[in-house]
């Protein structure tokens, strides 16, 4: 019978022992090997209460990729930077309405480490809802003021005239894994601040859709026909 | 000679790889960002039917600390320290049904059934926003991370602000401002009601 050598068997327990700590101790070992910690926190304070009374009527949520849908096709950065060198005049007074949020957005991005140009990664989607309505403890002044007759016995057959809605709020919806099934987003408690309030600013700019206000208008007259019991016919701005 | 012939070959196979590897890793790069680009969804617009009448502000400070050890030594770590105010808002949702019957024998009399008011959202504020530190060191922050605890502080104040009675407060100043309305169209008197919230009637 031949002998197995001692060396042989000496090395494959050696192996077996090193094998099964590795394995009894994996965790531990992968622990000190790659080790995360996060640590968070937050506190709140109360500030104040305030009574408000505000008919929400109509609401319109944009998604905005920023800094892309802020581009122009076939427009560079350094030519409208150029122009506006050349000009010696603040950018706002030398570019189009598009070419100056273009000019910004790329000015941003390139202060946040996005993308600086079309096609390139770094990117934000940014979720904003705007809510349209009326106040409705100014609308009830106004009602009163515009309520043309009054009978004795309160039977009234009149109309009320309402102005047409306005924006009431505007949000920036936090992001949440949950919600955000995007690239990560590298960014800070200020560049989230900056990117959101660049978005928001560009969604504000300017009269607000002749549409928007027509929908948010009519529900106004309808739930103002509800509430007040349908004494009256309410009329919006365009019948006056 | 065949040293020199094998660097350079080595060489070139290597230069080759690369390009090739980068070229793919841009296209790559590049179809993912159109992709995403095609997902910017269009605007999304909802008829709604909502009386806001209570709002309480906090302001919360928000901490984030996450760091990397790599065989005990640090190897990375990213700090921020911030503070942003938030807004709990209540009111009733119209749409959940309203009932306003006027009294058959007194037409100056009328009975409003309103739903009951309820925490309609939490708004947090970015322009708000104050950042003390940070510290981003092997890595970048992701503000995805930092959300999560801004989540966190959102329900906080959801549930002090209900522990603080903006419930009530949101149904007496609809009372106010509802009867202030019908008081307005002719009412003399508004008898008005809150159905009970869903949490009341389970009991």
């Amino acid at each position: 019978m031949r002998r197995v050598p001692s060396v042989a068997v000496t090395v494959v327990v050696v192996v077996a022992v090193a094998a099964g700590s590795v394995f009894v101790a994996r965790e531990h070992l992968a622990g000190f090997i790659f080790r995360e910690t996060t640590s968070t926190g937050s506190e709140s304070l109360f500030l104040d209460a305030r009574d408000v009374a505000e008919l929400e009527t109509f609401t319109v949520v944009h998604k905005t990729v920023f800094p892309h849908d802020f581009f122009m096709e076939e427009t560079h950065f350094y030519a409208l930077l150029d122009r506006v060198r050349r000009a010696d005049a603040p950018a706002r007074e030398v570019l189009t309405p598009d070419e100056l949020d273009h000019f910004q957005a790329v000015s941003l991005s390139q202060r946040l480490g996005l993308a600086t140009g079309p096609g390139q990664p770094g990117y934000v989607v940014v979720t904003t809802t705007l809510r349209y309505g009326y106040d409705l403890s100014r609308l009830e002044e106004q009602i009163r003021s515009r309520i043309d007759q009054t009978a004795a016995d309160g039977s009234i057959e009149s109309a009320i005239t309402i102005p047409p809605a306005h924006l009431l709020s505007q949000e920036t919806e936090d992001l949440s894994r949950e919600d955000y099934p995007y690239s990560p987003v590298y960014l800070d408690a200020e560049g989230w601040q900056a990117v959101a309030t660049f978005v928001s600013a560009r969604l504000l700019r300017g009269d607000p859709d002749e549409e928007t206000i027509s929908q948010a208008t009519a529900t106004g007259i309808e739930l103002l026909e509800t509430l007040t019991t349908r004494r009256f016919e309410v009329r919006g701005p365009e019948t006056d | 000679m065949n040293i020199r012939r094998w660097f350079w070959a080595i060489l070139i196979l290597v230069l080759l790889a690369s390009a090739t590897v980068g070229t793919v890793g841009l296209r790559d790069t590049w179809r993912r960002v159109d992709h995403r680009r095609l997902e910017a969804a269009r605007a999304h617009v909802q008829r709604v039917q909502t009386l806001v009448t209570t709002r309480y502000r906090y302001r919360d400070v928000v901490f984030f600390d996450h760091r990397t050890r790599v065989l005990g030594i640090p190897a990375g770590q990213q700090e921020i320290l911030f503070s942003v105010e938030m807004e709990v808002t209540a009111g009733i949702d119209l749409s959940h049904g309203v009932e306003i019957t006027p009294d058959r024998e007194d037409r100056r009399r009328v009975f409003v059934t309103l739903p009951a008011p309820e925490v309609l959202r939490v708004v947090t504020d970015e322009s708000s926003i104050r950042q003390y530190l940070v510290l981003e060191r092997f890595g970048r922050l992701d503000w995805l991370d930092i959300s999560e605890e801004i989540q966190v502080a959102k329900t906080r104040n959801r549930r002090d602000a209900v522990d603080r009675g903006i419930l009530s407060r949101a149904q007496a100043h609809t009372r106010a401002v509802v009867g202030n309305l019908l008081r307005a169209v002719g009412y003399d008197s508004v008898e008005i009601r809150f159905r009970p919230a869903a949490e009341e009637l389970r009991g």
